[in-house]
Protein backbone atom coordinates (compact mmCIF):
# COMPACT_ATOMS: atom_id res chain seq x y z
CA UNK A 1 0.00 0.00 0.00
CA UNK A 2 1.14 3.89 -1.24
CA UNK A 3 -0.03 6.91 0.79
CA UNK A 4 0.80 10.37 -1.10
CA UNK A 5 -0.18 13.37 0.40
CA UNK A 6 -0.52 16.87 -1.92
CA UNK A 7 -1.78 20.01 -0.57
CA UNK A 8 -3.82 22.53 -2.19
CA UNK A 9 -4.77 25.97 -0.64
CA UNK A 10 -8.10 25.08 1.11
CA UNK A 11 -7.48 21.70 1.10
CA UNK A 12 -5.22 18.75 1.56
CA UNK A 13 -5.39 15.10 -0.72
CA UNK A 14 -4.11 11.57 0.71
CA UNK A 15 -4.66 9.28 -2.02
CA UNK A 16 -4.22 5.56 -1.04
CA UNK A 17 -3.33 3.15 -3.66
CA UNK A 18 -3.12 -1.01 -3.12
CA UNK A 19 -4.49 -2.73 -0.40
CA UNK A 20 -5.49 -1.13 2.58
CA UNK A 21 -5.80 -3.59 4.95
CA UNK A 22 -4.47 -4.40 8.94
CA UNK A 23 -0.60 -4.24 8.30
CA UNK A 24 -0.85 -0.91 6.91
CA UNK A 25 -3.83 0.59 8.42
CA UNK A 26 -1.89 2.32 11.47
CA UNK A 27 -0.13 4.28 9.00
CA UNK A 28 -3.49 5.03 7.27
CA UNK A 29 -4.79 5.90 10.39
CA UNK A 30 -1.92 8.51 11.64
CA UNK A 31 -1.87 10.59 7.90
CA UNK A 32 -5.58 11.28 8.22
CA UNK A 33 -5.64 12.84 11.96
CA UNK A 34 -2.33 14.32 11.02
CA UNK A 35 -3.96 16.62 8.51
CA UNK A 36 -7.36 17.47 10.60
CA UNK A 37 -4.78 18.71 13.78
CA UNK A 38 -3.46 21.31 11.37
CA UNK A 39 -7.33 22.58 10.79
CA UNK A 40 -7.27 21.59 7.32
CA UNK A 41 -10.07 19.97 4.76
CA UNK A 42 -9.65 16.85 4.08
CA UNK A 43 -9.94 14.77 0.72
CA UNK A 44 -9.27 11.20 0.80
CA UNK A 45 -8.26 9.78 -2.85
CA UNK A 46 -9.25 5.75 -2.75
CA UNK A 47 -9.29 5.97 -7.13
CA UNK A 48 -6.08 3.10 -7.11
CA UNK A 49 -7.46 1.26 -3.93
CA UNK A 50 -7.82 -2.17 -4.85
CA UNK A 51 -9.32 -3.35 -1.58
CA UNK A 52 -10.41 -2.19 1.75
CA UNK A 53 -10.86 -4.02 5.07
CA UNK A 54 -12.81 -2.98 8.05
CA UNK A 55 -10.31 -1.13 9.78
CA UNK A 56 -9.57 0.97 6.67
CA UNK A 57 -13.12 1.89 6.63
CA UNK A 58 -12.44 2.65 10.68
CA UNK A 59 -9.25 4.99 10.07
CA UNK A 60 -11.95 7.00 6.85
CA UNK A 61 -15.16 7.00 10.00
CA UNK A 62 -12.61 8.74 12.45
CA UNK A 63 -11.36 11.21 9.98
CA UNK A 64 -15.17 12.15 9.33
CA UNK A 65 -16.37 12.33 13.16
CA UNK A 66 -13.22 14.21 14.09
CA UNK A 67 -13.39 16.73 10.87
CA UNK A 68 -17.16 17.04 12.06
CA UNK A 69 -16.37 17.87 15.15
CA UNK A 70 -13.69 20.83 14.32
CA UNK A 71 -16.04 21.82 11.71
CA UNK A 72 -13.73 20.73 8.81
CA UNK A 73 -14.43 19.36 5.52
CA UNK A 74 -14.01 15.55 5.00
CA UNK A 75 -14.61 13.82 1.71
CA UNK A 76 -13.64 10.88 -0.43
CA UNK A 77 -12.94 11.30 -3.92
CA UNK A 78 -12.36 9.21 -7.29
CA UNK A 79 -13.66 6.02 -5.10
CA UNK A 80 -12.74 2.59 -7.01
CA UNK A 81 -15.68 -0.24 -7.45
CA UNK A 82 -13.82 -2.28 -5.16
CA UNK A 83 -13.79 0.38 -2.32
CA UNK A 84 -16.91 1.29 -3.37
CA UNK A 85 -18.41 -1.91 -2.74
CA UNK A 86 -17.58 -1.95 0.66
CA UNK A 87 -19.15 1.32 1.43
CA UNK A 88 -21.98 0.33 -0.03
CA UNK A 89 -22.39 -2.37 1.86
CA UNK A 90 -22.45 -0.71 5.17
CA UNK A 91 -24.37 1.52 3.62
CA UNK A 92 -21.78 4.38 4.25
CA UNK A 93 -21.93 5.90 0.41
CA UNK A 94 -25.06 7.91 2.29
CA UNK A 95 -22.62 9.01 5.26
CA UNK A 96 -19.32 10.40 3.19
CA UNK A 97 -19.51 13.19 1.10
CA UNK A 98 -18.24 11.02 -2.27
CA UNK A 99 -17.32 13.23 -5.14
CA UNK A 100 -16.42 11.72 -8.83
CA UNK A 101 -13.42 14.11 -8.90
CA UNK A 102 -11.48 17.04 -7.89
CA UNK A 103 -13.70 19.65 -9.82
CA UNK A 104 -17.01 18.30 -8.33
CA UNK A 105 -15.48 18.81 -4.77
CA UNK A 106 -14.29 22.22 -5.95
CA UNK A 107 -17.50 23.24 -7.75
CA UNK A 108 -19.38 21.97 -4.30
CA UNK A 109 -17.03 24.01 -2.21
CA UNK A 110 -17.40 27.31 -4.33
CA UNK A 111 -21.69 26.75 -4.11
CA UNK A 112 -21.14 26.78 0.21
CA UNK A 113 -18.84 29.64 0.07
CA UNK A 114 -20.76 32.06 -1.69
CA UNK B 1 16.96 -11.87 23.81
CA UNK B 2 15.96 -14.24 27.09
CA UNK B 3 14.15 -11.15 28.22
CA UNK B 4 12.03 -10.60 25.07
CA UNK B 5 11.27 -14.50 24.91
CA UNK B 6 10.31 -14.15 28.17
CA UNK B 7 7.88 -11.16 27.01
CA UNK B 8 6.54 -12.74 23.77
CA UNK B 9 5.23 -15.66 26.45
CA UNK B 10 3.89 -13.19 28.80
CA UNK B 11 2.27 -11.24 25.62
CA UNK B 12 0.87 -15.32 24.06
CA UNK B 13 -0.69 -15.94 27.50
CA UNK B 14 -2.48 -12.77 27.56
CA UNK B 15 -3.78 -12.95 24.40
CA UNK B 16 -4.38 -16.77 25.35
CA UNK B 17 -6.47 -15.89 28.54
CA UNK B 18 -8.54 -13.23 26.46
CA UNK B 19 -9.36 -15.55 23.40
CA UNK B 20 -10.89 -17.87 26.59
CA UNK B 21 -12.89 -14.59 27.71
CA UNK B 22 -14.46 -14.38 24.33
CA UNK B 23 -15.52 -17.85 23.78
CA UNK B 24 -16.79 -17.38 27.08
CA UNK B 25 -19.37 -15.06 25.76
CA UNK B 26 -20.62 -16.75 23.15
CA UNK B 27 -23.60 -19.19 23.65
CA UNK B 28 -22.83 -22.23 25.25
CA UNK B 29 -24.56 -24.67 22.65
CA UNK B 30 -24.37 -27.57 25.35
CA UNK B 31 -27.27 -25.63 26.60
CA UNK B 32 -29.16 -25.04 23.74
CA UNK B 33 -28.98 -28.57 21.87
CA UNK B 34 -32.82 -28.11 20.75
CA UNK B 35 -32.30 -24.56 19.63
CA UNK B 36 -33.64 -23.31 15.82
CA UNK B 37 -30.26 -21.32 15.91
CA UNK B 38 -26.52 -22.46 15.51
CA UNK B 39 -23.71 -20.95 15.27
CA UNK B 40 -19.63 -20.97 14.84
CA UNK B 41 -17.16 -18.75 15.46
CA UNK B 42 -13.09 -19.19 13.58
CA UNK B 43 -11.02 -16.51 14.61
CA UNK B 44 -7.91 -15.18 12.25
CA UNK B 45 -5.76 -14.39 15.45
CA UNK B 46 -5.76 -15.02 19.06
CA UNK B 47 -8.92 -13.05 19.48
CA UNK B 48 -11.93 -12.18 17.18
CA UNK B 49 -13.90 -9.03 16.37
CA UNK B 50 -16.67 -11.29 15.10
CA UNK B 51 -19.19 -12.18 17.98
CA UNK B 52 -22.74 -13.71 17.71
CA UNK B 53 -24.97 -14.59 20.47
CA UNK B 54 -28.73 -15.87 20.91
CA UNK B 55 -31.15 -17.08 24.29
CA UNK B 56 -34.25 -17.83 25.25
CA UNK B 57 -36.08 -14.91 26.77
CA UNK B 58 -39.20 -15.32 29.49
CA UNK B 59 -41.57 -14.70 27.35
CA UNK B 60 -40.60 -17.34 24.50
CA UNK B 61 -38.92 -15.13 21.63
CA UNK B 62 -35.35 -15.99 21.35
CA UNK B 63 -33.02 -13.29 21.05
CA UNK B 64 -30.13 -13.30 18.62
CA UNK B 65 -27.44 -11.28 16.68
CA UNK B 66 -24.28 -12.13 14.87
CA UNK B 67 -21.76 -9.32 14.66
CA UNK B 68 -18.51 -8.07 13.03
CA UNK B 69 -16.36 -5.25 15.04
CA UNK B 70 -13.95 -3.10 12.77
CA UNK B 71 -10.19 -4.31 12.94
CA UNK B 72 -9.22 -7.57 14.58
CA UNK B 73 -6.67 -7.00 17.06
CA UNK B 74 -6.87 -6.15 20.79
CA UNK B 75 -9.28 -3.20 20.69
CA UNK B 76 -11.62 -5.08 18.30
CA UNK B 77 -12.14 -7.94 20.79
CA UNK B 78 -12.55 -4.89 23.78
CA UNK B 79 -15.35 -3.59 21.74
CA UNK B 80 -16.39 -6.73 21.09
CA UNK B 81 -16.76 -7.56 24.91
CA UNK B 82 -18.63 -4.50 25.42
CA UNK B 83 -21.23 -4.16 22.46
CA UNK B 84 -22.25 -8.10 23.06
CA UNK B 85 -22.83 -7.29 26.89
CA UNK B 86 -24.83 -4.48 25.97
CA UNK B 87 -26.74 -6.45 23.43
CA UNK B 88 -27.25 -9.12 25.73
CA UNK B 89 -28.35 -7.41 28.98
CA UNK B 90 -30.98 -5.03 26.76
CA UNK B 91 -31.96 -7.93 24.88
CA UNK B 92 -33.88 -9.49 27.77
CA UNK B 93 -36.31 -6.00 28.08
CA UNK B 94 -36.18 -4.89 25.05
CA UNK B 95 -38.27 -6.67 22.21
CA UNK B 96 -38.52 -4.26 19.05
CA UNK B 97 -35.14 -4.70 17.27
CA UNK B 98 -34.89 -1.29 16.20
CA UNK B 99 -35.26 0.53 19.50
CA UNK B 100 -32.44 -1.88 20.60
CA UNK B 101 -29.84 -1.10 17.98
CA UNK B 102 -30.32 2.38 18.60
CA UNK B 103 -30.23 2.43 22.38
CA UNK B 104 -26.58 0.19 21.74
CA UNK B 105 -25.45 2.66 18.57
CA UNK B 106 -25.96 5.83 21.39
CA UNK B 107 -23.95 3.77 24.00
CA UNK B 108 -21.38 2.92 21.62
CA UNK B 109 -20.99 5.95 19.83
CA UNK B 110 -20.12 8.16 23.18
CA UNK B 111 -17.52 5.79 23.97
CA UNK B 112 -15.40 4.29 21.00
CA UNK B 113 -12.66 5.60 19.71
CA UNK B 114 -10.64 5.37 16.13
CA UNK B 115 -13.69 5.60 13.83
CA UNK B 116 -14.44 2.17 15.40
CA UNK B 117 -17.84 0.45 14.45
CA UNK B 118 -19.71 -2.69 14.53
CA UNK B 119 -21.95 -3.72 11.70
CA UNK B 120 -24.67 -6.33 12.56
CA UNK B 121 -28.43 -7.97 12.46
CA UNK B 122 -30.00 -8.63 15.42
CA UNK B 123 -33.64 -9.71 15.58
CA UNK B 124 -36.19 -11.52 17.97
CA UNK B 125 -37.68 -15.52 16.71
CA UNK B 126 -41.08 -15.74 17.35
CA UNK B 127 -41.17 -19.53 17.64
CA UNK B 128 -45.43 -19.70 17.65
CA UNK B 129 -45.75 -18.10 14.17
CA UNK B 130 -42.39 -18.99 12.11
CA UNK B 131 -41.49 -15.37 12.12
CA UNK B 132 -38.25 -13.14 12.85
CA UNK B 133 -38.14 -9.60 13.20
CA UNK B 134 -34.50 -8.13 12.90
CA UNK B 135 -32.97 -4.65 11.64
CA UNK B 136 -29.58 -4.83 9.50
CA UNK B 137 -27.10 -2.43 10.50
CA UNK B 138 -24.63 -2.38 7.63
CA UNK B 139 -23.75 -5.97 7.90
CA UNK B 140 -23.06 -8.09 4.94
CA UNK B 141 -26.64 -9.21 3.87
CA UNK B 142 -27.91 -12.47 5.44
CA UNK B 143 -29.48 -14.92 2.65
CA UNK B 144 -32.62 -16.05 3.24
CA UNK B 145 -32.86 -19.89 2.18
CA UNK B 146 -36.50 -20.27 1.19
CA UNK B 147 -38.67 -23.15 1.13
CA UNK B 148 -38.59 -23.41 -2.84
CA UNK B 149 -35.19 -23.27 -2.84
CA UNK B 150 -34.47 -19.59 -3.90
CA UNK B 151 -32.14 -17.22 -2.15
CA UNK B 152 -32.98 -13.85 -1.13
CA UNK B 153 -30.21 -11.12 0.01
CA UNK B 154 -31.31 -9.07 2.85
CA UNK B 155 -29.65 -5.78 2.46
CA UNK B 156 -28.79 -3.15 5.67
CA UNK B 157 -31.31 -1.00 6.06
CA UNK B 158 -29.04 1.21 8.42
CA UNK B 159 -25.67 2.15 9.35
CA UNK B 160 -23.35 0.18 11.69
CA UNK B 161 -23.10 1.02 15.40
CA UNK B 162 -20.97 3.68 16.50
CA UNK B 163 -20.75 6.30 13.08
CA UNK B 164 -23.58 8.71 13.87
CA UNK B 165 -25.89 9.22 17.14
CA UNK B 166 -29.50 8.76 17.31
CA UNK B 167 -29.51 6.73 14.23
CA UNK B 168 -32.53 4.75 13.01
CA UNK B 169 -32.94 1.41 12.53
CA UNK B 170 -35.69 0.14 10.38
CA UNK B 171 -36.98 -3.52 11.12
CA UNK B 172 -37.94 -6.21 8.55
CA UNK B 173 -39.68 -9.34 8.86
CA UNK B 174 -39.64 -12.34 7.42
CA UNK B 175 -41.93 -15.53 7.64
CA UNK B 176 -39.62 -18.51 7.94
CA UNK B 177 -42.28 -21.24 6.65
CA UNK B 178 -39.96 -23.93 6.39
CA UNK B 179 -36.87 -21.64 4.94
CA UNK B 180 -33.53 -20.85 7.03
CA UNK B 181 -31.46 -17.95 7.30
CA UNK B 182 -28.21 -17.33 7.34
CA UNK B 183 -25.94 -14.56 8.99
CA UNK B 184 -22.21 -14.69 8.29
CA UNK B 185 -19.05 -12.08 8.27
CA UNK B 186 -17.44 -11.11 5.28
CA UNK B 187 -14.47 -13.78 6.63
CA UNK B 188 -17.19 -16.51 5.27
CA UNK B 189 -17.57 -14.89 1.71
CA UNK B 190 -13.64 -14.10 1.58
CA UNK B 191 -12.30 -17.10 2.13
CA UNK B 192 -10.88 -19.22 -0.31
CA UNK B 193 -12.48 -23.00 -1.58
CA UNK B 194 -10.44 -25.98 -2.19
CA UNK B 195 -8.97 -24.50 -5.89
CA UNK B 196 -7.54 -21.00 -3.77
CA UNK B 197 -11.00 -19.48 -5.87
CA UNK B 198 -12.54 -16.77 -3.25
CA UNK B 199 -15.72 -18.03 -2.06
CA UNK B 200 -18.49 -15.09 -2.84
CA UNK B 201 -21.70 -15.20 -1.90
CA UNK B 202 -22.52 -17.61 -4.74
CA UNK B 203 -20.27 -19.98 -3.41
CA UNK B 204 -21.96 -19.91 0.04
CA UNK B 205 -25.09 -20.61 -1.83
CA UNK B 206 -24.02 -23.38 -3.76
CA UNK B 207 -22.18 -24.96 -0.03
CA UNK B 208 -25.57 -24.29 1.08
CA UNK B 209 -27.08 -26.08 -1.48
CA UNK B 210 -24.57 -29.07 -1.00
CA UNK B 211 -25.55 -29.56 2.81
CA UNK B 212 -29.00 -28.20 3.30
CA UNK B 213 -30.58 -31.93 4.02
CA UNK B 214 -28.20 -32.37 6.84
CA UNK B 215 -28.77 -31.17 10.20
CA UNK B 216 -27.87 -27.79 10.87
CA UNK B 217 -24.95 -28.36 13.84
CA UNK B 218 -23.09 -30.50 10.81
CA UNK B 219 -23.83 -28.49 7.93
CA UNK B 220 -22.37 -25.11 10.06
CA UNK B 221 -19.35 -27.71 10.46
CA UNK B 222 -19.37 -29.11 6.33
CA UNK B 223 -19.48 -25.72 5.21
CA UNK B 224 -16.61 -23.85 7.60
CA UNK B 225 -14.49 -27.28 6.80
CA UNK B 226 -15.12 -26.48 3.35
CA UNK B 227 -13.83 -22.80 3.30
CA UNK B 228 -10.79 -23.27 5.48
CA UNK B 229 -8.09 -24.62 2.91
CA UNK B 230 -5.17 -25.84 5.02
CA UNK B 231 -2.62 -24.05 2.85
CA UNK B 232 -3.83 -20.50 3.29
CA UNK B 233 -3.64 -18.17 6.27
CA UNK B 234 -7.00 -17.28 7.07
CA UNK B 235 -7.36 -13.35 5.93
CA UNK B 236 -10.17 -12.95 8.40
CA UNK B 237 -12.73 -14.00 11.14
CA UNK B 238 -15.35 -16.59 10.26
CA UNK B 239 -18.20 -16.30 11.60
CA UNK B 240 -21.58 -18.23 10.26
CA UNK B 241 -25.51 -18.47 11.82
CA UNK B 242 -28.49 -20.55 10.57
CA UNK B 243 -32.01 -19.77 12.17
CA UNK B 244 -34.46 -22.59 11.71
CA UNK B 245 -38.19 -22.89 12.98
CA UNK B 246 -39.07 -26.24 12.50
CA UNK B 247 -37.48 -28.69 14.23
CA UNK B 248 -39.97 -31.84 13.93
CA UNK B 249 -39.85 -34.61 11.22
CA UNK B 250 -41.48 -33.14 8.85
CA UNK B 251 -38.95 -30.03 8.58
CA UNK B 252 -37.37 -31.64 5.14
CA UNK B 253 -40.89 -31.03 3.15
CA UNK B 254 -40.89 -27.76 2.00
CA UNK B 255 -43.91 -27.86 0.22
CA UNK B 256 -47.37 -26.33 0.90
CA UNK B 257 -48.68 -29.43 -0.10
CA UNK B 258 -47.66 -32.14 2.13
CA UNK B 259 -50.35 -34.48 3.14
CA UNK B 260 -50.70 -36.82 6.13
CA UNK B 261 -52.92 -39.54 6.48
CA UNK B 262 -53.73 -41.76 9.15
CA UNK B 263 -55.90 -45.11 8.44
CA UNK B 264 -57.53 -47.35 10.91
CA UNK B 265 -57.80 -50.99 8.96
CA UNK B 266 -59.36 -53.82 10.23
CA UNK B 267 -56.54 -55.87 10.55
CA UNK B 268 -56.31 -53.98 13.89
CA UNK B 269 -53.06 -51.79 12.97
CA UNK B 270 -52.67 -48.01 12.52
CA UNK B 271 -51.35 -47.39 9.31
CA UNK B 272 -49.69 -43.54 9.06
CA UNK B 273 -48.14 -42.37 5.76
CA UNK B 274 -46.76 -38.99 5.56
CA UNK B 275 -45.93 -37.47 2.30
CA UNK B 276 -44.29 -33.95 0.98
CA UNK B 277 -43.23 -32.53 -2.49
CA UNK B 278 -40.16 -31.59 -1.40
CA UNK B 279 -36.96 -32.66 -3.12
CA UNK B 280 -35.92 -36.38 -2.36
CA UNK B 281 -33.89 -36.22 0.93
CA UNK B 282 -30.95 -38.31 0.85
CA UNK B 283 -32.19 -41.87 2.68
CA UNK B 284 -28.57 -42.59 3.41
CA UNK B 285 -28.52 -39.44 5.72
CA UNK B 286 -31.82 -40.85 7.70
CA UNK B 287 -30.21 -42.97 10.76
CA UNK B 288 -30.89 -43.10 14.16
CA UNK B 289 -28.47 -41.30 16.57
CA UNK B 290 -26.22 -42.97 19.21
CA UNK B 291 -27.89 -42.27 22.20
CA UNK B 292 -24.68 -41.83 24.02
CA UNK B 293 -24.20 -38.97 21.53
CA UNK B 294 -27.65 -37.22 21.83
CA UNK B 295 -28.39 -34.41 19.24
CA UNK B 296 -31.43 -33.20 17.56
CA UNK B 297 -30.62 -35.21 13.83
CA UNK B 298 -31.75 -38.43 14.06
CA UNK B 299 -33.45 -38.73 17.79
CA UNK B 300 -36.25 -38.63 15.73
CA UNK B 301 -35.56 -41.52 13.13
CA UNK B 302 -34.99 -43.61 16.48
CA UNK B 303 -38.07 -42.87 18.06
CA UNK B 304 -40.21 -43.90 15.28
CA UNK B 305 -37.74 -46.95 15.36
CA UNK B 306 -38.99 -47.51 18.74
CA UNK B 307 -42.24 -47.00 18.59
CA UNK B 308 -43.63 -47.99 15.69
CA UNK B 309 -43.85 -52.19 14.44
CA UNK B 310 -43.24 -50.95 11.00
CA UNK B 311 -41.49 -48.14 9.28
CA UNK B 312 -40.73 -47.77 5.74
CA UNK B 313 -39.38 -44.52 3.54
CA UNK B 314 -38.84 -43.59 0.17
CA UNK B 315 -38.74 -41.22 -3.32
CA UNK B 316 -41.86 -40.90 -4.38
CA UNK B 317 -42.36 -41.39 -8.51
CA UNK B 318 -40.01 -39.65 -10.71
CA UNK B 319 -38.39 -37.74 -8.08
CA UNK B 320 -41.50 -35.47 -6.91
CA UNK B 321 -41.40 -36.25 -3.15
CA UNK B 322 -40.61 -38.34 -0.40
CA UNK B 323 -43.09 -40.84 1.81
CA UNK B 324 -42.54 -42.25 5.32
CA UNK B 325 -44.89 -45.20 6.24
CA UNK B 326 -45.34 -46.41 9.82
CA UNK B 327 -47.17 -49.32 11.25
CA UNK B 328 -48.20 -49.49 14.74
CA UNK B 329 -50.22 -52.95 16.32
CA UNK B 330 -52.60 -51.80 18.38
CA UNK B 331 -54.21 -55.21 19.32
Amino acid sequence: MNINTKEREKYTIIGFEGDVDLSCSPEARKSIPGVLEENKNLLVDLAKVSYIDSSGIASLVEGYQTAKKQSLKFGLVGVSDAAMSVLKLARLDRVFPVFDALDDYEKDSEKEDS
Amino acid sequence: MADALVEQERMRKELDLAREIQLDLLPDESDTTNFPVKGMNVPALEVSGDFYDFFKRDDGLIYFNLADVSGKSMNAAMLMAKASGLLHHLARSIDEPGELLARVNDEIYETVSHGMFVTIVSGFIDHNNGTIKFSNAGHQPPLFHHKSGEFEELKASALPLGILPETEFPVSTIHLEGGALYIFTEGVTGSVDEDQKLLHVAGLIKLIEDTCQISASKRLQDIVAKIRHPNVGQRDDITLMVNEACMNVMQHAYDEDEQGEIMLNNDGKLHFRLVDYAKPIDLSLVKPCVLDDLRPGGLGTHFINEIMDECDMGHLEEGKGNYLEMIKKIS
